[in-house]
């Protein structure tokens, strides 16, 4: 069980010589004595203020020393404490106290908390508390849980609304505790440089007090922002800790001219941002000392950090320092979108000793904090960073950047922080933020902001970076600063960076860059090959003209030009001569220079594009290789109608401006015979008219393709021209059915409307499930489609009568026909058929004994379960679809709301059926009286289905 | 918050995970539950609040809201 903060405090107070100087603050000392005996009086003042413990408490407090009193007073108080920077503005720190319901302010100057919050709620002075003499300066004995909150703190993510966090007791305690082990020795002196209104304020004034040290604080704020002043006063006050940011730290090595003594820096703890190599390097060139570097890692949310790392100087060379390790009681976890553990992907941290999560957002608390994925009885949940991590064979994890750092450019992947250190790598700069943008030309582009020594133009800049990445990932923007805004917490501030199209810039596109030795080459052996005078660079070998033989020439005269072997897929891969220039480029420098990143494509094998003889085979799979088409179709979740082939020709009628009633009221629902000793036939359906027939009258042709050679070719071709494709699969290769996906082959019918030859996925329609209405786009890779064809052929040649390609063009523009054209279509054609439906109302006694003698037992249940319930949910399908066709039907005659209300109760007698079904099937329990009476429900289903034929035979005559 | 509700958003959220918060409001349709997924719920609430749910009322779509569930299971726990 560990100790609460304040028992250990307590004790180390005790403990300490009372004139031993707690606090150093610019030139004022304050001791132990003097510190303990302000917070005293504070935590007095709140308990007779009759503040109930975990009250929360805003400090407005511009003294420092006061500020650290006062937080102490509150947490002896048992209260949470809430520091404030002063000069924060009075509007944030109002909407940050209303986010965390705050109504209780300290403050050392009431005119500026006078500013502050709604005016009803209670604002003390705290000088003229402490100088009150009825108050008790000696704490008062009292009783606190580690499961107490005793702090919140504000983050702002990446939204850049501000949370509230809500720290817990024994969630700084571990980490303090922590800290102290590390050190590893007592009376350090701890400098005290953040801002108070950032969690890592909380190490600079808790350490010092767990190992009987010092708080050294600077005088004020300008020694911390002139880092030759901070230097000095690091010398001067002989500084043994230090927490910063990197960027605080570069910061003060930048404003050294050279070298300086650091003789009694002991640890220099660097968290809240990525840690370069170049910074380690520059930090054990700069400071000459005999000091450890711990590279710190955490989350606010999950209580300061969890992982630690120990700099050494063989890290000066690393690619990427690492994040290091889990510090005691952490487990940290990489795990892929699935929650899989993986070798890279996103970084999740479990720990007993978080915080207590956000305050008043339960949504988010959700979000961020997940239950253990490998221990279901686990009660400490994972919190989610939102961080990219790698685990390296040495058990070091290494920090690969946020989640949403990694952007897409024209449908190719950018990390920005690879981008940013190759940046700096170049001679002379220091330093490089670089951001992606798409908002004010509506172009997408990446801008890159550079401090440097050297007076470098955007074009060297990016001509640099074209020799080592690929030229998608060159910034187009260069903006050269003196230096970058700083947030508060000395980290740099991206949305503060100017717009790189407004300001003076240069705009560089660097495929345009002229000159360029790889163009003007493959210009010119184009412009040969092709046997015309210039080639455009903008255009792809394909589009020129070029034909597949002369694509054989293209590529060994790029042989003997290069020395660099092309392949057919990658002369057919580059959309444009420019890419094909890069892509020799990219294999020139590969084995001089290992910088590439991956291509992310899928790439087709050599022997399918071998047996190309012309030109125009060679066009048309260049164009389903490269092109794209993507139609937008709305989904049918009104209903599920029929089977999964009907929802598909539904959406796309409706797409095409059509009433969905067209299908609809095509069909007369039958119920199916049940023979004695066989399993009943499913619903069957009449159909007024043929598919075929039923969509000409729409304005939409319908082909249908036996069987599909290349089903990637021919999917694209239809929707090239417009078309849709309803498809036919096997449910057992689509990945995105987890039902199915490689359990269970099972056939069904997608709508395709769209197709990506870069990233080779189509759009299709598909639901979560097979019982879920919930159809929806969603993507399929090439690879998926192709196997899910192919093995629906194969294994179900007769499903949907073997139409398992269905091209549907629009051929006309029809007008929606009204409503009464389809009545009338409904109604002649049941009236026609009446005969032919009543006898089969015959059939619903027999599925009665059916039902009846396979529910004996619950082993008969077991056994039959699978074909009732899909006997079953086909019926209860039919009638809730009757019963919407009937509410539609309202329109025409209002009596149809009785004929609308009768379907409803005849499927909900259906439904109790299978309801009593699926618990029994839940349970193993035999619920014999419950399935006696479902059943006999039928005898009024009977009744109720002759009924209203009977009625409608009235009434339409 | 009652104790029902509290038992009946635990179970739904262990159906369909914790990505949406759940509240009184919430409707039942759009949680995206199937037939089968209801009577997973019926039968464990049946179990937990030692309750027997009428067969009638095992259908989903005789409750909008998740309170009027809640309700209903109040009343039989009477």
């Amino acid at each position: 069980m560990i100790k609460t903060v304040q028992e250990t405090l307590i004790e180390k107070l005790n403990d300490m010589d009372p004139e031993h100087v707690l606090i150093t603050y610019g030139e004022t000392e304050y001791s132990v004595r003097e510190v303990k005996a302000q917070a005293g009086k504070i935590q007095n003042w709140i308990v007779r203020q009759g503040m109930e413990p975990g009250t929360s408490i805003a400090l407005i407090i511009k003294d420092r020393e006061l500020m650290i009193a006062g937080i102490l007073g509150v947490l002896f108080a048992r209260c949470v404490f809430v520091p404030f920077e002063h000069d924060m503005p009075s509007k944030v720190i109002s909407e940050m106290m209303a986010l965390a319901k705050i109504e209780t302010i300290l403050t050392d100057d009431l005119d500026l908390a006078s500013e502050i919050g709604k005016g009803d709620d209670t604002r003390f002075d705290v000088n003229g508390l402490l100088k009150n003499d009825e108050i008790e300066s000696s704490l008062t004995v009292m009783e606190y849980s580690g499961e107490d909150p005793i702090y919140a703190y504000f983050t702002s993510g990446t939204t850049g609304r501000p949370k509230a966090i809500l720290g817990q007791n024994k969630g700084l305690a571990h980490f303090i505790g922590w800290e102290s082990k590390k050190i590893g020795s007592t009376n350090q002196r701890v400098s005290q440089l953040t801002s108070p209104s950032h969690d890592p304020f909380l190490r600079d004034i808790f350490l010092p007090f767990f190992i009987n040290g010092t708080i050294c604080i600077p005088k004020n704020k300008a020694v911390i922002l002139d880092g030759k002043a901070l230097v000095r006063w690091i010398q001067a006050s002989e500084i043994n800790v230090i927490h910063c940011t990197p960027s605080l730290l570069n910061h003060a090595l930048l404003a050294c001219d050279s070298s300086v003594a650091v003789r009694n820096l002991r640890f220099l703890f660097l968290a809240g941002e990525k840690l370069t190599a170049r910074l380690v390097d520059k930090c054990f060139d700069t400071l000459r000392g005999n000091y450890a570097i711990e590279n710190l890692y955490g989350p606010t949310e999950t209580t300061m950090a969890k992982l630690c790392y120990d700099v050494s100087e063989e890290d000066r060379n690393k690619e990427n320092i690492p994040i290091g390790k889990p510090i005691d009681d952490t487990e940290c976890y990489i795990l892929d979108d699935d929650l899989r553990p993986c070798e890279q992907g996103e970084i999740y941290i479990r720990t007993s000793y978080g915080t207590l999560g956000y305050v008043n957002n339960d949504e988010l608390n959700h979000k961020a904090f997940i239950r253990n994925p490998f221990d279901c009885q686990d009660k400490v949940l994972l919190y989610r960073t939102g961080d990219l991590g790698r685990i390296s064979p040495d058990g070091n994890i290494e920090y690969l950047g946020r989640k949403d750092r990694q952007r897409k450019i024209r449908g190719n992947r950018v990390e920005l922080s690879y981008v940013e250190e190759q940046i700096e790598r170049i001679d002379g700069v220091r330093k490089c933020v670089v951001t992606y943008n798409d908002s004010t030309t509506g172009k997408e582009f990446l801008a890159a902001y550079i401090i440097s020594n050297e007076n470098y133009s955007g074009k060297r800049i990016s001509d640099e970076l074209l020799r080592r990445m690929p030229s998608y990932m060159v910034p187009a923007h260069y903006v050269f600063m003196d230096e970058f805004p700083m947030t508060a917490n000395m980290k740099i501030d991206e949305k503060a960076l100017p717009d790189p199209t407004r300001t003076v810039t240069e705009e560089i596109s660097p495929v345009d860059a002229p000159g360029d030795f790889y163009e003007s080459k493959i210009s010119e052996i184009c412009s040969d090959v092709l046997e015309v005078p210039s080639v455009d660079l903008d255009e792809s070998y394909v589009s020129l003209g070029g034909t597949s033989l002369g694509v054989m020439t293209l590529i060994s005269r790029i042989y003997e030009e290069f020395s660099v072997e092309m392949s057919l897929e990658d002369v057919l891969m580059s959309d444009s001569l420019r890419s094909m220039a890069e892509i020799i480029r990219e294999k020139q420098g590969e084995n001089a220079d290992d910088t590439g990143v991956k291509d992310q494509r899928q790439k087709y094998s050599m022997e399918e594009y071998l047996n190309l003889s012309d030109s125009g085979n060679l066009k048309m799979l260049y164009e389903a290789v490269h092109g794209g088409k993507v139609t937008h179709v709305e989904p049918f979740n009104d209903i599920f109608y029929r089977s999964c082939i009907n929802n598909a020709f539904i959406s796309a009628l409706k797409h095409w401006g059509q009433d969905e009633l067209h299908i609809l009221s095509n069909d007369l629902a039958l119920y199916g015979a049940a023979e004695k000793g066989k399993v009943p036939e499913r619903v069957k359906y009449l159909e007024n008219r043929k598919l075929q027939e039923l969509f000409a009258d729409a304005g939409i042709e319908m082909q249908v393709l036996e069987r599909s050679e290349d089903i990637v070719r021919d999917v694209a071709g239809v929707l090239n021209n417009d078309g849709l494709v309803v498809l036919g699969v096997d449910c057992y290769f689509e990945s995105i059915r987890k039902d199915f996906y490689l359990k269970d082959h099972w056939p069904h019918n997608i709508l395709v409307s769209g197709y990506d030859g870069h990233l080779k996925e189509v759009t299709v329609t598909e639901q979560t499930g097979i019982n879920y209405l919930d159809y929806h786009e969603q993507k399929l890779s090439f690879l998926d489609m192709e196997y899910a064809y192919q093995s629906n052929l194969q294994r179900f040649p007769s499903f949907e009568d073997g139409k398992s390609f269905i091209a549907l063009y629009q051929s006309s523009h029809e007008g929606k026909k009204d409503i009464s054209h389809y009545y009338k279509s409904y109604t002649e054609y049941l009236r026609d058929s009446m005969d032919v439906v009543k006898k089969h109302l015959d059939n619903i006694r027999n599925i009665g004994v059916y039902l009846q003698e396979r529910t004996q037992s619950l082993d008969e249940i077991n056994k039959e379960y699978s074909n009732m319930v899909m006997l079953l949910d086909g019926i209860i399908d039919s009638k809730t679809a009757q019963a919407y066709v009937y509410e539609r039907f309202i329109e025409i005659s209002e009596e149809w709301s009785w004929g609308r209300d009768v379907m409803n109760e005849i499927g909900k007698a259906w439904k109790r059926i299978r309801n009593v079904i699926y618990k029994i099937k839940l349970t193993q329990s035999y619920e014999e009286e419950s399935l006696m009476e479902a059943i006999s429900g039928l005898d009024a289903v009977d009744h109720k289905e002759r009924t209203f034929y009977d009625w409608t035979v009235n009434l339409i005559g | 918050m009652s104790k029902v509700f509290n038992a009946v958003s635990e179970i739904i959220y262990g159906m369909i995970g914790r990505d949406r918060v759940i509240t009184n409001e919430t409707e039942i349709a759009e949680l995206g539950l199937d037939s089968f997924q209801f009577i997973q719920l019926c039968v464990q609430i049946e179990k937990k609040m030692k309750i027997k749910i009428p067969d009638d009322k095992l259908d989903i779509s005789e409750f909008v809201s998740i309170s009027d569930y809640v309700e209903m299971i109040e009343t039989l726990m009477k």
